[in-house]
């Protein structure tokens, strides 16, 4: 009994959890308004994440390739990073940032992305004297780390080179959520808002569920803008969610320029939500409002409803975001369910130290395994063997075929989403987050039951 | 003046070249727009790298068949799920990919024993599969590894298996089409001839350059068994690794797609004299055109007019109740290539639909010539368009459905225009005679959608109110 | 009305460019080896003569060149009154603007490589 961390030993992989480094820093860089991001490597590097950005957003992203061709790879490419820059500045007359984004080819290649940057900032300012383009260069080789770390470079990047003075007290609160839907965006404005907290969001998605005007405009992209950036360091303080995608950010903030970085664990469940408003509350001197407590406790009253009931004790195995599989299987023993796997999908050695798996290890009454560097084979080859009971998968839908193929229930969560509809809507943060969550997995134990005819006439009284 | 320098490429002046507006009487002797040629970096392409072009498109087809991808974790996850391609066994093809996850000290030191262990690997864990590929991507190819090696040093030591390397990273070549060559060009080197197929029938084909989308290679099969035809190999929808092999004892190609697969047509022609027959599988009249070829060619002419009368009596009714309602109107098509030119007469003689504006993502000018000579004058011919193009190009012919993927077609939603998945279909599968059927009720459904035209409408507007206008 | 013999021609050309893919092989000499085996095995079928076949490559020639035969018979009617001499002059005539099209005026770079 208890938990054990390991790490995958096979060298071959077998199903990926995680897209590559570029892959976040792209998400990353459209989450500012008047952006797009130039990625310097093959087309595919973009083509790829744009459509699987559009699979899960069903939304369309601006993201520009360098279009490295083979001479490039033989005299360097600094030529089509300087012409991709120029060309995208020349085309897009509203255009304000574009991070540059390296792929494992320029960076092998040896790309000089900064000299690069600072020639390109001159034709620039030569070109276009009265526009002010920040060109941010964010090194994201494939070979290193995953979308998880893509992220994280790519926002502290941004911060770093775009936020480079103290400005006067703003007297409003950084907010860095990490990857998330626009449903959990929306989410931690009403809450934020609510303790009467004035704050910018690092980056602001809200938009990434956007609507068909009448007019045909298109609202499709992030909403952080440049003066929002700028004034990061005049904040009073930042409220930092994902300790893999945006601590690196709001830290570098607090030793650069003293605002306060409070990094607090990522608000899956009751207890971690009650914990982010204590602190919202703490930062600002503000008292929680009536109304928070009031949906507090609808969330639990409808938990209670489901709990030991239908929950308990069923095992769970979690795959995707470090943040979110931790903070899901948090969220998971709330409700009395038991998580057996947790599955990390890329090498980062600092999750074995994380004081929350260490939290949970000491925690643990049952078998619970968490895999670091791990692959989808890692769940489906236990999942083969007959002898291994699993009641529930939480996860991407990259690993649906896992739950198709064993008849293994399973609840679509994080990115990508493609094969439910409409998830990025919804939140999985907070108390609204955790009800939508619990809700999704006993309806879809419901349908599991009705399906294989297994006591589905539970239901005809509850 | 028919080539076009679009007000959006003004600062991009060399795209006047790959952008022609047809005028009537003209052909490709007076114009061809440009072609497979280098990308404009920062021109938001639609372009994907040559690796998608020979991983994601032909290699991963393969039902029995292990994809290992060797390079960083991207390459694989990117041409994993992202294609609509079934097959008759357990989908083995949908369900896994293979990478050998390289990291940065491979990429210093080499990654050639991370490949080994990676492929051994693989063959472990799926001890039915005895047939893999092997694909470099960028950073492998620039480090230098020794895939070839490495492939020997297994195929050595695992007597059962076969094992092909495509040697293609992203960077090769302009587009998805430098793939599709090297992964061609390389199986007809490497493969073709090395499988002796048990010969069922006296008519043998293969089918070149289907890759069973929705099934498409299952709707042709129907017409094959009951033609009496053996397909040796479909080139690759449906295929096994082994079929492939055998290509050679075929004694027509028959070519769908000549842009992805034209060249291991040709190659086969020219080393084992079969001979390459083009056809079109969308739409009626090309679909019976193409029957009635292959049954000439093989002397049975009487079963062919006997399939295509069933077909007929099936379907065609079917496709009259949707011409009836889809004549006049209009149409784009932004994929890869060939369906421009397997489209634009197809909807025009089938559906009455007409085509409006093409774009090629990985089109050579010899598609761009049997595009220019299908197409209508009026038309807008581009290769490689970007996103501006587009809004540009919409604004100037006004389509009432666009044939493109599901991105852009998030994107032209916000314009109130609705789109159909012309690479992995709405509802397909779209060859043959029912899936022209599938195709046209798939448009028809497009166009008369309620929602869109709601979407026109401000709720803000002025209004004479209902109160209002009960008084009067 | 009475068409003139560039009008004839023409009407033929452009439905064999709206129509056959065999014009447009990859490379020049298969084009070639195409428009001038299915043009001429189009005449003689249009003029009642069995097309001499002895290779597989002619055979699928011969195949196109059936199919070609019977859309031109349905779109362009008039050829079923023309001589088998005006045939075959008609023919001669569209080969060559076939031959001019995908060949010899072709703005397409890539026909002349060596390599498919």
């Amino acid at each position: 009994m208890g938990c054990e961390i390991s790490t995958r030993k096979r060298t071959g992989l077998i199903n990926p959890i995680f897209d590559c480094q570029p892959a976040g820093a792209q998400f990353a860089g459209i989450g500012i308004k008047d952006s797009i991001p130039l990625v310097h490597g093959g087309q595919g590097c973009v083509m790829f994440v744009r459509l699987l950005l559009a699979q899960h957003y069903k939304e369309n992203f601006d993201l520009a390739s360098t279009s490295l061709h083979e001479d490039s790879a033989v005299f360097g490419g600094r030529k089509r990073l300087e012409e991709g820059v120029m060309t995208l500045a020349r085309r897009y007359p509203n255009l304000r940032v574009i991070p540059v984004i390296t792929t494992c080819s320029t960076e092998v290649i040896g790309d000089d992305i900064e000299g690069s940057i600072n020639l390109c900032n001159k034709a620039l300012k030569e070109e276009f004297p009265d526009r002010k383009i920040y060109l941010v260069p964010v090194h994201t080789p494939s070979f290193k780390s995953s979308q998880v770390g893509g992220y994280a470079t790519c926002l502290q990047s941004v911060i770093k080179s775009m936020c480079n003075a103290k400005v006067a007290p703003s007297g409003k609160l950084n907010v860095f959520p990490g990857w998330v839907n626009p449903g959990d965006l929306d989410l931690l404005k009403h809450y934020v808002s609510a303790i009467g907290i004035d704050a910018t969001y690092f980056f602001d998605t809200s938009d990434f569920d956007s609507p068909i005007m009448p007019d045909k405009s298109i609202h499709t992209h992030g909403r952080t803008t440049v003066e929002d950036i700028q004034r990061a360091s005049g904040a009073f303080g930042s409220l930092s969610l994902s300790r893999y995608e945006s601590f690196s950010a709001s830290t570098y903030l607090q030793s650069e320029f003293e605002v306060p970085a409070h990094n607090i664990n990522t608000p899956y469940g009751i207890a971690n939500t009650d914990a982010m408003l204590e602190t919202l509350s703490d930062i600002s001197g503000r008292p929680i409002p009536d109304s928070l407590v009031v949906e507090r406790g609808k969330a639990i009253d409808a938990l209670q409803d489901l709990a030991h009931m239908w929950l308990a004790d069923k095992t769970v195995a979690l795959y995707g975001h470090p943040d979110l599989v931790i903070g899901l299987a948090e969220f998971c023993i709330e409700v009395e369910m038991k998580p057996k796997l947790l599955l990390l999908g890329d090498d980062n050695g600092k999750y074995k130290r994380d004081p929350r798996l260490k939290a949970l290890q000491e925690k643990v009454d049952w078998d619970m395994e968490v895999v670091c560097n791990a692959d989808l084979w890692e769940l489906e080859k236990r999942v083969k063997d007959p002898a291994y009971k699993l009641d529930l998968i939480l996860g991407h839908s990259k690993g649906r075929y896992v739950s198709i193929e064993h008849g293994i229930p399973m609840v679509r969560v994080g990115f990508p989403s493609f094969d439910r509809a409409g998830l990025y809507r919804h939140p999985t943060m907070g108390y609204q987050g955790a009800v939508h969550l619990a809700e999704n997995i006993v309806n879809t134990f419901f349908t599991h039951m009705e399906i294989k005819k297994d006591r589905e006439w539970m239901m005809n009284v509850w | 003046m028919p080539l076009v320098l679009l007000e959006c490429d003004k600062v991009i002046p060399e795209r006047e070249k790959h952008v022609y507006l047809k005028v009537e009487g003209e052909d490709t002797r007076d114009y061809l727009p440009v072609a497979n040629a280098p990308t404009i970096p920062g021109s938001l392409s639609e372009r994907g790298c040559s690796f998608c072009g020979a991983k994601l498109v032909i290699g991963g087809v393969l039902k029995d068949t292990i994809q290992m991808i060797h390079g960083p974790i991207g390459c694989a996850y990117n041409t994993w799920h992202t294609k609509r391609y079934p097959s008759d066994g357990d989908n083995f093809q949908l369900k896994y990919v293979m990478s050998s996850d390289m990291k940065e000290g491979h990429v210093v030191f080499g990654g050639d024993k991370r490949l080994y262990e990676a492929m051994n690997d693989a063959f472990n864990e799926f001890p039915h599969i005895k047939r893999m590929i092997v694909y470099t991507t960028c950073p492998t190819a620039l480090i230098g590894d020794d895939i070839k090696s490495t492939v020997k040093r297994v195929t050595q030591e695992r007597a059962d298996v076969d094992i092909f390397t495509v040697e293609c990273p992203g960077f090769a070549g302009v587009s998805q089409s430098k793939g599709h060559h090297v992964l061609n060009i390389g199986w007809v080197n490497d493969k073709v001839g090395q499988v002796e197929p048990e010969i069922t029938s006296e008519y043998t084909i293969n089918v070149i350059g289907d890759y069973n989308i929705q099934g498409d290679t299952f709707m042709l099969q129907q017409y094959w068994d009951k033609l009496g035809i053996q397909v040796i190999a479909h080139f690759t929808g449906n295929a096994k690794y082994d079929d492939c092999r055998a290509m050679h004892r075929a004694k027509l190609n028959v070519v769908n797609c000549a842009r992805s697969a034209g060249y291991i047509a040709n190659e086969l022609m020219k080393r084992y004299g079969i001979p390459r027959l083009d056809v079109d599988t969308w739409g009626f009249n090309y679909m019976a055109e193409a029957i009635r070829k292959i049954c000439t060619f093989f002397g049975i002419e009487e079963r062919g007019e006997a399939l295509i009368a069933e077909e007929y009596a099936k379907w065609e009714g079917k496709l009259n109740w949707y011409k009836e309602r889809l004549a006049g109107k209009k149409m784009a098509v932004w994929t890869g290539g060939p369906r421009l030119w397997h489209w634009t007469k197809a909807v025009e003689d089938d559906l009455g639909i007409n085509v409006v504006a093409m774009s090629s993502k990985f089109g050579h000018q010899e598609d761009f010539e049997k595009i220019i000579a299908r197409g209508r004058a009026g038309t807008f011919y581009i290769d490689d368009a970007n996103e501006l193009e587009f809004y540009e190009v919409l604004a100037r012919t006004k389509p009432d459905v666009i044939f493109t993927g599901p991105r852009v077609g998030d994107l032209v939603k916000k314009l109130h225009i609705p789109y159909i998945n012309g690479h992995g279909y709405h509802n397909g599968p779209y060859m043959g005679f029912e899936g022209f059927v599938n195709l046209a009720r798939d448009f028809y459904n497009a166009t008369r959608n309620p929602l869109l035209g709601l979407a026109a409408k401000d709720i803000r507007a002025p209004r004479r109110s209902a109160v209002l206008e009960a008084a009067e | 009305m009475i068409k003139t013999q560039n009008e004839k021609v023409r009407e033929l050309f452009l439905y064999v460019q709206e129509r056959c893919l065999w014009q447009f092989f990859s490379r020049a000499r298969d084009r070639e080896t195409n428009i001038n085996a299915i043009t001429r095995m189009a005449g003689e079928l249009l003029t009642g003569t069995r097309p001499k076949i002895e290779t597989p490559i002619e055979k699928q020639c011969f195949a196109d060149a059936v199919e070609l035969v019977v859309g031109i018979k349905s779109h362009q009617s008039w050829i079923l009154e023309e001589s088998p001499e005006a045939i075959s002059g008609l023919m001669d005539e569209l080969k060559d603007e076939l031959l001019d099209l995908a060949v010899k005026s072709a703005k397409n770079g890539e026909l002349t490589w060596q390599a498919y």
